[in-house]
């Protein structure tokens, strides 16, 4: 069992129950995944003997450079709704700061408990795609080097970020490069020639999935900065069109953030339907200390600037942004603040999806290994005000609500909303 | 004991019988479809959503996650009808099952066709709507609500 490290947290701030009751224009089921992604969750043992991992897409190659751990635990849950909860991140099992929710199996019902109380249910664990039983011609399981989630097909391109060359410029939150370093690898990519093998054997299974997705961290090398990281994903993305009879395909690329040059490059030459550039942290003061590398090396205007351009070369509706939201409230040089957040926060992200450009945020775990390991994420209320009022923006902006959406990808929650648009 | 009798389960199940769901919008708007992929799978009203932006799709979501009803017209091709009502509990968007009926759905319609969602409806109430029916119920339960002519 994993109980929080300070043992009066709950008194701290407002309930599930308490938020439920507040924002009843927001449905409850969502508030639940808010939170369960906020806290973290765990699992009993009838919930551990209902995973099979014949069936079920279990976290077990240590691969995602997002959890430590090879625990067998499931990549993801199945809500009720049919929308996707990704269930593989990492948070502190020893000392966390809040207790987390237990997934348990009880009366032929996956459940969520929470101090013994049944909060909610959901269908069930993620299956995996049919190659993941296949290997590639050097022996290796297809999934070592593309991964699935139920209805999206994913590579992550380059396994570390540039960004930490300078260990004191990687992005504070993320876990992705210390994990790197820690596991021992020493190859940023993967040969394409076994991920075309993985692309061919996954395009088989028929219905399984509506999206591809590429991703990885930042490459800054290049005759201009982030040239090598827009090659690398262009031959990719090259090898993946090949499958494909149009010269579209539904895509999506998350990288750095290119300039013009190279976006119409990566547009022309590519079938990319849609490409996405993380702001990370709505505020320029922020950004500048929880993302020194990106802001050295370019800067937070400069970064939102070419955001906001990409619109004019992909389209209105096929450009978003991802956050880790909550960072903005991480000491010592966060906002003193939920109020002040939220306030801050707004008026920045509206700046943003004025543009079309819906916003993926993400919750802020404290996780291990990264810089903000020790650190306490916001309270439930503080999400679920901010994610309503990005939802208003949403829909006063008419962001497309296809691209990115909840059969996409399972983490960035707040756009689930949009299934009602 | 199930809810729906093997009669009603006959009629669903019958190609020439007329299937519809309505459903409102997060707006209030209500929205009426036929739905004849619409059947029964262990007491649960089961039917396939081929389009993603359908205002259906929209409007079931809004109901599952504010516990919102539904209604669920059946005209069998002897003209009886009945009413449902119920609440959407469950929406599959992936899976083995759902790989499963996009192929079969594909294979009986053609590569064109999508596979979105597939919905499970928890019945409330089931009530046989058809005219005679309910002339003669209303006849017992309320004699003197009639034209006087008809007295």
């Amino acid at each position: 069992m994993i109980v929080a490290r300070d043992k009066e947290w709950r008194k701290k701030e407002p309930s599930l129950d308490d938020v439920v009751k507040k924002y009843q224009d927001m449905p409850a089921s969502w508030i639940l995944k808010v939170d369960i992604q906020r806290r973290g969750l765990w699992y009993s043992p009838n919930a551990v003997a209902k995973i099979n991992p014949a069936i079920h897409a279990v976290h077990q190659d240590g691969k995602d450079l997002f959890r430590n751990n090879v625990d067998f635990v499931p990549e993801g849950l199945i809500w009720n709704d049919g929308s996707y909860l990704i269930a593989n991140f990492d948070f502190d099992q020893k000392n966390p700061a809040r207790d987390p929710y237990v997934i348990d199996y009880i009366d032929g019902k996956y459940v969520i408990v929470d101090e013994g109380k049944i909060v909610g249910d959901f269908q069930g664990y993620w299956e995996k795609p049919d190659f993941y039983n296949k290997k590639a011609s050097n022996g290796q399981p297809l999934s070592t080097y593309v991964q699935a989630r139920p209805q999206r097909i994913e590579v992550s391109v380059n396994k570390y970020c540039h960004f930490w060359d300078c260990p004191s410029e990687g992005c504070k939150y993320c876990p992705l490069t210390p994990s790197y370093k820690a596991s021992g690898a020493t190859e940023e990519q993967d040969d394409i020639k076994y991920m075309r093998e993985a692309f061919a054997e996954a395009f088989k299974q028929r219905g399984r999935f509506t999206q591809v997705l590429l991703t990885g961290g930042s490459i800054l090398s290049g005759k201009e900065l982030f040239d090598d990281e827009l090659e690398s994903y262009i031959r990719v993305l090259k090898m993946i069109g090949e499958f494909f009879s149009g010269k579209r395909f539904p895509s999506q690329l998350i990288s750095s953030a290119f300039n013009e040059r190279q976006l119409e490059k990566l547009y022309n030459e590519t079938g990319l339907t849609m490409y996405t550039t993380d702001i990370e942290v709505f505020n320029r003061e922020k950004f500048k200390w929880i993302c020194p590398g990106k802001a050295n090396k370019l800067g937070y205007d400069e970064w939102k600037r070419r955001l906001i351009a990409s619109v004019d070369i992909f389209g209105k509706g096929n450009v978003t942004s991802g956050a880790v939201l909550g960072t903005e409230l991480a000491t010592p040089n966060g906002f003193d603040s939920e109020d002040e957040a939220f306030e801050n926060v707004v008026e920045e992200a509206e700046s943003i999806i004025s543009h079309g450009i819906a916003l993926a945020a993400n919750i802020w775990r404290p996780t291990p290994k990264s810089i903000f390991q020790n650190q306490i994420s916001p309270t439930l209320d503080y999400y679920v005000r901010v994610y309503r009022e990005f939802d208003k923006l949403q829909r006063k902006y008419i962001t497309n609500p296809y691209n990115d959406d909840f059969r996409r990808c399972g983490a960035h929650v707040g756009l689930d909303l949009m299934r009602t648009y | 004991m199930s809810i729906f009798n093997s009669e009603l389960i006959k009629i669903i199940e019958d190609k020439d019988t007329l299937k519809s769901i309505a459903t409102v919008s997060r707006d209030g708007i209500p929205h009426v479809v036929y739905k004849q992929s619409l059947h029964i799978e262990e007491d649960m009203v089961v039917f396939y959503d081929l389009i993603q932006s359908s205002q259906v799709n929209k409007n079931l979501v809004n109901s599952i996650w504010f516990n919102g009803k539904v209604a669920i017209s059946i005209l069998a091709k002897d003209k009886r009808n009945f009413l449902i009502t119920g609440r959407p509990v469950k929406s599959v968007t992936a899976g083995k099952n759902f790989e499963n009926i996009y192929s079969k759905l594909q294979d009986k319609k053609g590569k064109e066709v999508e596979l979105s969602a597939i919905w499970y409806i928890e019945p409330i109430t089931i009530r046989e709507e058809t005219y005679e029916t309910r002339r003669k119920e209303e006849q017992e339960k309320y004699p003197y609500i009639r034209h006087l002519d008809l007295i």
